[in-house]
């Protein structure tokens, strides 16, 4: 089987509201796929309906080419992290993992493997009631991994973690993607998938906004961008704008330029003799540019953007 | 603006929260829907034939009685006075039936069973009557056997003289319509005892001494239920002194129900006899008079439906407290009105008044809605007049009704701050309301009333409309609605001041 | 080989919170103590001649409280995974409703029978303390009637817990269901207690789950049941198949949330 998730013109209603709209990609093995958008675009019952816990009004969720109601040792092909506060309280975190594990004989010591992998070595005999929202999120990627499948998804993993989880986390990511494994990763912040994601899936209201790699991404969304910090506000205004490039005040003492590179901007501020504390080059975010798409998902219809896609 | 915390605004925000959750807005119609609904489907479940075969006759009143005794009498015209002494009254022959606490072995089995009622037990006395049919108006003053001296009227009025027993005089004064008891230690001092105008009394009435001894009740077990049963008694009574204005010849008569003994196959009826003894009589009967109403109770059958409404406001009262603390729902609650027992007493105020409504207009369209199919089915007049909701017996039983299921939603609620867990809180109520109901009935003897003072299952008593019965198998019957209410009050109480200091003691 | 994994997670699952331990041992003490205290206050010579008091029912009565255990026991098994939405990692797990139903049946039902037979044995035993004196003679397990009284009703608690996980099926919370459970089982005889014609008294008596189902207990005085003993096996099993047939239908038609 190739590790991978195909995802097939996904549609899902539930009552009055369109969650999931015709929405197709893919994951491929070998990288983390970032999947983001805002709150509510659809996210999670994507995930919902891969995991085979919904079932979709039309189109179908792959796994290695299978449906995953189909698939018998489900925990060995596929791990996934939905929702960590989904254990019972009364139960120990240890026993949680371990009829997760008869459920798909899983041998007993991957249970004590993976709770030593995600750092809960030391609580694995308390209750999952007492644990804190990190605590719980850790279980729940221990649960994931249990299987030491070569697929893998999680929604929103960062949520609940301390710094440090949020880096051992993304190392995490990486090492598992690293590994050959398909990695399928939700955020409704992109800030977080910037340094981790290889590639990204953006969906707005259900469908799809973007499919492309990091870099493209950044690449068709950044406009260049120059802040200067000068005493000689006016004068600094006069001479850029003269050149050609549009210029904008956005302090007493400080203006953004674009549409000229930054050593041109200074090679012209330095011929006029004009002084400068400052010379910024600005390189817009993923963040920024996930911002730009997302509004324009609201207001485009998506084939617009598409033609960005790879 | 005032953002003083108060309580009508506490009110208002718990019931946001009642409301807010279509679940139980659709509990709460499903309690009434099931009430009014069981009930109008099993209306027609309730059958009675004590109007075909009748074990009563009708009094003056059209209200069923009982009316069989020994009577010496003769006629009399006008105004008159007639004074007895009541020698002495020998208490009835038992038939075999064993005393509650009597663990002599052998003998009969069956436990005789105390019956409160005025008009049970034995009696010597006086009487004038409307001829000698069963069943017609009559005023009497009778020295029972341990109910004390009374004087007692066309099978409903009852007064109470002194306690005495044994030897006692006792006269009947009549003056135009109007009859005065007397009663008297020496014959010479005379203390009245009430005065009575009995319903058709003719200007020419029978009037004499008599002897009545009712049934005795007794329960008995077997095959893992308890029943009940009634044997004859008799009783003998001697009178002397005996002074009538204008005397005649006396006559004895058994007073019967001649229709019913035909019926029953009985050849007649019982026998009575008396006998002159010097200057007295000695004189033996057997029977009851007083009123019989059948123990059926129409208001109780129409309301099968309240189990069924019951169970739905069980869980919306445990419901509206344990969901509180789930996903900590109690901490917004607490951080927002941080005086614990207010928020207990508003949740209760507002659940209570929601549960009091439904179950209302629930028990009230349930009884409207049986009544004409429960009419079809035998409780009909004379056996069972027809209720309605303006008699004080029929409203009690609705607003008892309503109560009681009210408590018990608090109760679950009160339980259900205690024990935090909505599957707990529903079972313990459920099963302190229905399963003393379901070991009572196999329990025999007054184990099962005993069950009824001590749990939740007392408040069905409230559906009665009819006085408590010994003579009824069903628990329920057997205490007072006024006690079943009292019973789940103080459950309820209990649960809701321990839920008050578990909230103030424990951390949210 | 998977449904042997479904039965194994599920054990697992039921045994690693503490409510199920506390449970049992509750509805078998219920059981025992409920019966002892019943044939504790039983009296040869308060019973009329023929005495018809079936003293090896009266000593399972308990069976009526105990049930409660059994019930909550079922109903948890199945709606906890709800409340707790556990039932997400559960399917996840195994994909295949049928399977998640079977394990949980097999547990339950299994767990309640061990603990009903328990229950039951124990009642006789505390049955022939409290009888001691009575005049009646207590269970005797060389008797084939006491031994069908027995085995029955712990089918009975069995088939209870099949019907009342049905029901958890149905309506996934946990407070509809143990209602819907004890209103089913409690409700019937009450309500048939309040009906004055006594035809519909034995149509309601014949038809509820818990008067026919424990209408096997009976080991003389037959003519005052209101069915014959399988016949009464038969109609809870109806209830019970009922339940989990249409709670396996809507959980594999319904999403898991």
């Amino acid at each position: 089987m190739e590790p991978t998730i195909e995802v097939r013109a996904l549609r899902k209603r539930y009552h009055t509201t369109v969650a999931v709209d015709g929405l197709s990609f893919t994951v491929r093995p070998g990288e983390v796929t970032g999947f983001v958008g805002p709150n509510g675009a659809g996210k999670s019952t994507t995930m919902r309906l891969i995991l085979g816990l919904d079932s979709p009004d039309d189109g179908a969720a792959l796994i290695g080419g299978q449906h995953y109601r189909s698939l018998r040792t489900p925990l060995t092909k596929v791990g996934a992290l939905l929702d960590a506060s989904a254990v019972h309280p009364g139960r120990k975190a240890r026993d949680h993992l371990l009829w997760l594990a008869h459920s798909n004989g899983i041998p007993k010591r991957r249970v004590g493997d993976v709770i030593e992998q995600v750092g809960l070595g030391s609580a694995a005999r308390r209750r999952a009631g007492g644990f804190s929202l990190g605590m719980q999120q850790r279980l729940g990627i221990a649960a994931a991994l249990l299987g030491d499948p070569p697929v893998l998804i999680f929604d929103e993993p960062v949520n609940g973690l301390d710094p440090d989880g949020i880096v051992w986390i993304r190392g995490l990511l990486k090492t598992l993607a690293a590994e050959g494994r398909a990695v399928l990763v939700s955020s409704h912040l992109m800030g977080e998938l910037e340094d981790t994601a290889d590639h990204l899936v953006v969906i707005g209201r259900g469908r799809l906004v973007a499919d492309t790699s990091v870099a493209a991404l950044v690449a068709a969304a950044s406009k260049e961008r120059t802040e200067v910090v000068t005493a000689q506000r006016e004068e600094a205004t006069a001479v850029l704008a003269r050149a050609g490039a549009t210029v904008a005040v956005i302090a007493s003492d400080t203006v953004t330029v674009e549409g000229m590179p930054a050593d041109r901007v200074s090679a012209l501020l330095t011929g006029a003799g004009i002084a400068f504390t400052e010379l910024r080059r600005h390189r817009a975010t993923l963040e920024e540019a996930y911002m730009d798409l997302t509004r324009g998902s609201i207001e485009y219809a998506p084939e617009a953007v598409e033609g960005s896609a790879r | 603006m005032n953002a003083r915390e108060s309580f009508p605004r506490l009110l208002l925000s718990e019931w946001t929260k009642l409301r807010s959750v279509p679940r139980w807005v659709i509990t709460f119609a499903g309690a009434m829907a099931l009430t009014i609904g069981l009930s109008a489907l099993l209306a027609s479940a309730n059958r009675t034939d004590a109007n075909e075969h009748r074990n009563f006759v009708v009094g003056p009143a059209n209200d069923p009685v009982s009316d069989t005794f020994y009577f010496v009498h003769q006629p009399i015209t006008g105004d008159t006075t007639f004074t007895v002494r009541v020698a002495s009254l020998t208490p009835p022959r038992e038939p075999n039936l064993r005393r509650p606490g009597d663990d002599s072995p052998g003998g009969d089995s069956m436990t005789l069973l105390e019956d409160p009622s005025p008009y049970a037990g034995s009696a010597a006395g006086i009487m004038i009557k409307d001829g000698t049919r069963s069943g017609s108006s009559y005023a009497s003053m009778l020295l029972t056997a341990d109910r004390g001296v009374r004087m007692q009227s066309d099978y409903a009025t009852d007064r109470e003289g002194s306690a005495s027993s044994g030897t006692r005089w006792l006269r009947l004064v009549r003056s135009g319509d109007t009859i005065t008891g007397y009663e008297s230690a020496d014959g010479t001092n005379w203390t009245p005892v009430g005065s009575t105008t009995p319903k058709n009394l003719p200007a020419t009435a029978e009037i004499g001494f008599y002897v009545s001894s009712a049934p005795a009740l007794y329960t008995s077990r077997g095959g893992g239920s308890s029943s009940l049963g009634e044997r004859p008694t008799s009783a003998d009574a001697t009178f002397d002194n005996v002074a009538l204005d204008g005397a005649a010849q006396w006559r004895g008569d058994q007073i019967a129900d001649q229709n019913a003994d035909e019926r029953e196959g009985k050849g007649g009826p019982p026998g009575g006899r008396y006998t002159a003894s010097g200057s007295g009589f000695v004189v033996t009967g057997t029977g009851a008079i007083g009123p019989k109403v059948p123990d059926d109770d129409i208001v109780e059958g129409a309301l099968i439906g309240v189990i069924a409404g019951l169970m739905a406001l069980i869980s919306v009262g445990a419901l509206f407290a344990t969901s509180e603390y789930r996903r900590g729902m109690i901490r917004t609650t607490f951080v927002a009105t941080p005086r614990r027992g207010r928020v207990l007493a508003a949740k209760a105020i507002v659940l209570g008044i929601s549960a009091y409504v439904v179950s209302l207009a629930g028990v009230v369209a349930a009884l409207l809605l049986a009544l004409p199919t429960m009419k079809k089915h035998g409780f009909a007049p004379p056996a069972f007049p027809t209720p309605s909701l303006s008699d004080g017996p029929v409203a009690r039983a609705l607003l008892l009704t309503a109560a009681f299921m009210t408590l018990v939603a608090l109760f679950a609620m009160a339980v259900g701050m205690l024990a935090r867990r909505s599957a707990a809180a529903i079972t313990t109520t459920i099963v302190l309301v229905l399963l003393p109901l379901i070991i009572g009935m196999v329990l025999p003897g007054t184990a099962p009333r005993w069950l009824m003072y001590t749990t939740l299952a007392g408040g069905m008593a409230t559906q009665r409309a009819k006085p408590p019965t010994v003579t009824l198998a069903e628990p329920w019957a057997m205490i007072g609605p006024w006690a079943g209410i009292a019973v789940v009050t103080a459950y309820t109480c209990a649960a809701l001041g321990l839920a008050w200091l578990r909230l103030r003691r424990t951390d949210a | 080989m998977t449904a042997l994994r479904a039965v194994r997670a599920e054990w697992t699952k039921l045994r690693t919170v503490s409510s199920t331990g506390w449970l049992l041992l509750g509805g078998i003490v219920a059981t025992v103590a409920l019966g002892w205290a019943i044939t504790g206050s039983l009296d040869r010579r308060e019973c009329d001649a023929p005495c018809l008091l079936d003293p090896v029912k009266l000593s399972l009565a308990g069976v009526r409280l105990g049930q409660v255990a059994v019930v909550i026991l079922a109903v948890l098994a199945v709606t906890a995974e709800y409340a707790t939405r556990t039932i997400q990692p559960t399917l996840a797990a195994v994909p295949r409703r049928s399977l998640v139903v079977l394990g949980k049946l097999v547990v339950v039902v299994g767990l309640t029978v061990a603990a009903g037979a328990l229950g039951v044995a124990g009642s006789y035993v505390a049955a022939g303390f409290g009888l001691r004196g009575t005049g009646f003679a207590a269970p005797a397990w060389s008797n084939d009637l006491d031994l069908r009284a027995a085995a029955g009703s712990t089918i009975y608690l069995g088939l209870v817990a099949a019907l009342a996980a049905g029901l958890g099926l149905l309506i996934r919370d946990t407070a509809g269901s143990v209602t819907a459970a004890l209103a089913l089982l409690y409700g019937a005889p009450v309500v048939a207690s309040f009906v004055s014609d006594p035809r519909w008294e034995h149509r309601i008596l014949r038809f509820s789950p818990m008067d026919a189902g424990l209408s096997i207990q009976a080991t003389r005085n037959f003519a005052a049941e209101h069915i014959g003993p399988w016949a009464g096996i038969g109609v809870l099993s109806a209830y019970a198949g009922g339940a989990l047939l249409l709670g396996l239908l809507l959980f594999a038609l319904r999403d898991s949330r």
